[in-house]
C-alpha cells in the first residue's frame, strides 16, 4: 500500500528525525518523494499470478530483458553487478562483480541492490507502487518455490529451467536449509576478522566480493537456499539472473529487520568503517535513466525511514544509528606520561587517572563552534570482567590539576562499562560536551584533553579507599562528533 | 591482533589429505578440549573446494542438526573457502560429526581440515 511523503513523515516522524538527519550523506543524490512510494513489501504467499504485484514484476523483468545488452538496466547487465559467471560478457564495467559476501557489508549491500532493482521494476513496469515481495520459506507451508515461478508456460519470465529439477517440480526446501533459530540466537551483528559467530558476518577493512567464513544468517538460510535451488542460484556469477533471487533476498532483508525487533541487545554495528562505506548502482529513476549513483551504508540502516519500505508482518523496527560527522582526530598524547596506544591498538584504563588528547584542526574548528550539539564518543570499549569501578570523565582539565570532582564544570559524566561484556569490544559511551569544548577551542582549533578518573566504593565513613580493579577496561578510540 | 585473540584454536581433528563428500553421509569424531563456555564454539570446515553440481549438506552433531554446509561462494575462493557451524558440546568430551546430503548430486565437495575454534 503506497503512502504519500506527507503521510509517511507524519506516521514515522520520530524515526525519520533521528535517522534521516543524523549525518550528511555526502555522495548520495538525495531521498526523493517517489522513494517513499514502495511501502509494504508483501508476502508472496498472499499473491497469485494475477495479482498486480506479480503482473508488474513480470512486466518489469520483460522490459529489462528487452533493453540493449549494454544498457545499465538490462536484465543480465543488472545481474552482472552481483557477479559475472563462467562465461563473462565482453567488455568491462566497474559495477560488475561487486556483491559483498562473507563480511559485514553482506546485508547492507544486498539491501541497496534490491532497492535499486525495485526502482527499476517500478520504472520499467510503469507501476510506481510496485513493492518487491518476499518468499518466507521459514513458514513450513511455503517450502516449495512459489507456484508462479515454476509454471513453464510460454512467456512466463518467472520460470527458468536452470534450477534443480526437483525444486522446479514443486519439491520442498529441507527444514535444515531454512532454519533461522540458530542465526537469531546470535546477538551481535558482527565480530572480529576471521570469525563467524555473529549474525551479520565478520568485520573486514574494505569491501570484499567473496570472503569467508560467512556469518550465521548468511550461512543459513541464505547460502543454503541458494544451494538447494541450484542452477543459476548456485553461483555468485549467475544468481541474480533467476527471478527468485530477488524474493529470496527480500526475505533475507526481512529477516535482518526481524532480528532487530527481537531485542536482547540485537542492533547493527555503528562502527564508522561499516557506516561510511559507499556502494554504487544504476538508478532507474535518475536522469538520465540508469545513471550510476553512490550510497553509503548509513543511509540504508533504517529501511522505512530512509528507503520508504517495510515488510508485511514485521513489527516496528528499532531505529539504528551511525556516528555523525567526525570533526576531531585522535592524536593520543598522554598527559600522565604513560603510554597511550590508539589506532589499531587499545587504550587501557587503570586505577589511576588516564588522559588522552584530541586535536581539533583549524579546518574543523568553525564547524565545531557553530555545532548545536557536540558529543564525545568513547568507542570500542571492552572489559575482561566487570571492573568494580566507574570512570568520571572530564574534558579540558587545566594543566596541573591534582584533584577532580563532579562539581567541576569540566565533568561530563561517568563511563560505567556495565553491559560492555555483552558487546564483544563494540560498546560505546557518549557524552555531550558543547559547553566544555567551546571554552577550549577557538577559530584556530585546539587540543581537547579527556581525563578518566576512576572511582570505587567509599568506606562506611564516606572516605576513599585504595582501588582494586576486578577487570581490565580498554577502548579503541575517542572521537569528537557533531550531532 | 584481535582476530588472533578471538580465534583461539582449541582443537584440530583432521589434517593432511583432503576429505571428500559425495552423496553418502560421512561421520568423523572430534575431541573437545577445554574451552570457555561463555564463548561460541565453532566447527570450522576449512579449505573447501567444489567440483560439479553439489548438494547442501546437513552438519549434525550427534543426532542434532547444528547447521548446514552450503558451498555458495566457494568457487570465488579457489580452495580456501571456510564454512562454520556453531556447536554446543555440553559435557561431551568427543563429538560425533556427521555430514549428510539433503539431496543427491553428481559433484564432490572436498575440504582440507576440520577444527574447533572458540570465538
Amino acid at each position: 500500500m503506497p503512502r504519500s511523503r506527507r503521510q509517511f513523515l507524519k506516521t514515522t516522524g520520530a524515526v525519520a528525525s533521528t535517522a534521516l538527519f543524523s549525518g550528511p550523506i555526502l555522495d548520495f543524490l538525495g531521498v526523493t518523494d517517489d522513494a517513499f512510494a514502495a511501502a509494504v513489501r508483501p508476502n508472496i504467499k498472499n499473491l497469485t499470478a494475477a495479482s498486480q504485484t506479480i503482473v508488474s514484476y513480470k512486466k518489469g523483468i520483460a522490459a529489462m530483458q528487452a533493453l540493449p545488452p549494454n544498457d545499465p538496466l538490462n536484465w543480465n547487465n543488472f545481474a552482472n553487478i552481483h557477479g559475472i559467471g563462467p562465461q563473462p560478457p565482453s567488455g568491462s564495467n566497474p559495477l560488475w562483480s561487486t556483491c559483498q559476501h562473507g563480511q559485514w557489508w553482506f546485508l547492507p549491500w544486498h539491501r541497496m541492490y534490491l532497492w535499486y532493482f525495485e526502482r527499476a521494476i517500478q520504472k520499467l513496469s510503469g507501476d510506481n507502487s510496485f513493492a518487491l515481495p518476499f518468499w518466507d520459506y521459514t513458514d513450513p507451508t511455503q517450502r516449495s518455490l512459489p507456484p508462479m515461478f515454476r509454471t513453464p508456460t510460454t512467456g512466463n519470465v518467472l520460470f527458468i529451467p536452470q534450477r534443480n529439477a526437483t525444486i522446479n517440480a514443486g519439491g520442498q526446501l529441507p527444514a535444515s536449509a531454512v532454519n533461522t533459530s540458530i542465526a537469531f540466537g546470535f546477538t551481535t551483528f558482527t565480530g572480529p576478522t576471521g570469525t563467524s559467530a555473529s549474525f551479520g558476518s565478520q568485520q573486514v577493512p574494505a569491501p570484499n566480493h567473496g570472503a569467508s567464513p560467512h556469518g550465521r544468517l548468511e550461512s543459513t538460510p541464505h547460502d543454503s537456499v541458494h544451494g538447494v535451488i541450484g542452477g543459476f542460484m548456485g553461483s555468485f556469477g549467475t544468481a541474480a539472473r533467476d527471478p527468485i533471487f530477488w524474493l529470496h533476498h527480500s526475505n533475507i532483508d526481512r529477516l535482518w529487520d526481524l532480528w532487530l525487533t527481537t531485542g536482547g541487545g540485537r542492533r547493527d554495528t555503528n562502527l564508522t568503517t561499516w557506516c561510511n562505506q559507499a556502494f554504487r548502482f544504476p538508478d532507474a529513476k535518475a536522469t538520465p535513466q540508469g545513471t550510476t549513483v553512490s550510497r553509503q551504508v548509513k543511509s540504508v540502516i533504517n529501511a522505512l525511514a530512509q528507503l520508504g519500505y517495510s515488510y508485511q508482518g514485521v513489527p516496528a523496527v528499532p531505529a539504528q544509528s551511525c556516528p555523525a560527522t567526525q570533526i576531531g582526530s585522535v592524536v593520543a598524547t598522554d598527559l600522565s606520561k604513560t603510554t597511550v596506544i590508539t589506532g589499531s591498538g587499545t587504550q587501557a584504563l587503570r586505577e589511576i587517572p588516564t588522559a588522552v588528547r584530541i586535536s581539533v584542526p583549524k579546518t574543523a574548528a568553525a564547524r565545531a563552534l557553530k555545532a548545536p550539539r557536540l558529543v564525545l564518543r568513547i568507542e570500542g570499549i571492552d572489559v575482561t570482567a566487570p571492573p568494580g569501578v566507574i570512570y568520571e570523565v572530564y574534558v579540558g582539565l587545566p594543566a596541573g590539576t591534582t584533584t577532580a570532582d563532579p562539581s567541576m564544570t569540566n565533568y561530563v559524566g561517568n563511563l560505567a562499562p556495565f553491559g560492555a561484556d555483552e558487546h564483544h569490544g563494540e560498546f560505546v559511551a557518549a557524552f555531550r560536551v558543547d559547553a566544555q569544548l567551546k571554552k577550549i577551542i577557538d577559530a584556530n582549533g585546539g587540543n581537547v584533553d579527556v581525563t578518566f578518573v576512576p572511582r570505587g566504593p567509599l568506606d562506611p565513613q564516606g572516605r576513599e579507599v585504595p582501588l582494586k580493579l576486578e577487570g581490565n577496561v580498554t577502548f579503541k578510540m575517542v572521537r569528537l562528533v557533531e550531532e | 591482533m584481535r582476530a588472533a585473540i578471538a580465534l583461539l584454536l582449541i582443537g584440530c581433528a583432521m589434517n593432511g589429505d583432503a576429505h571428500q563428500l559425495k552423496n553418502a553421509p560421512v561421520t568423523v569424531t572430534i575431541n573437545v578440549p577445554r574451552h570457555d563456555p561463555k564463548r561460541h564454539l565453532m566447527l570450522r570446515i576449512e579449505g573447501i573446494s567444489v567440483e560439479g553440481e553439489v548438494a547442501v549438506w546437513e552438519v549434525r552433531v550427534g543426532d542434532t542438526v547444528a547447521g548446514t554446509l552450503s558451498t555458495y561462494g566457494a568457487e570465488e575462493q579457489n580452495g580456501k573457502f571456510v564454512a562454520a557451524v556453531p556447536v554446543n558440546p555440553g559435557s561431551e568430551r568427543t563429538l560425533r560429526i556427521t555430514f549428510a546430503p539433503t539431496a543427491r548430486a553428481s559433484g564432490t565437495i572436498r575440504f582440507q581440515r576440520l577444527r574447533l575454534v572458540e570465538e
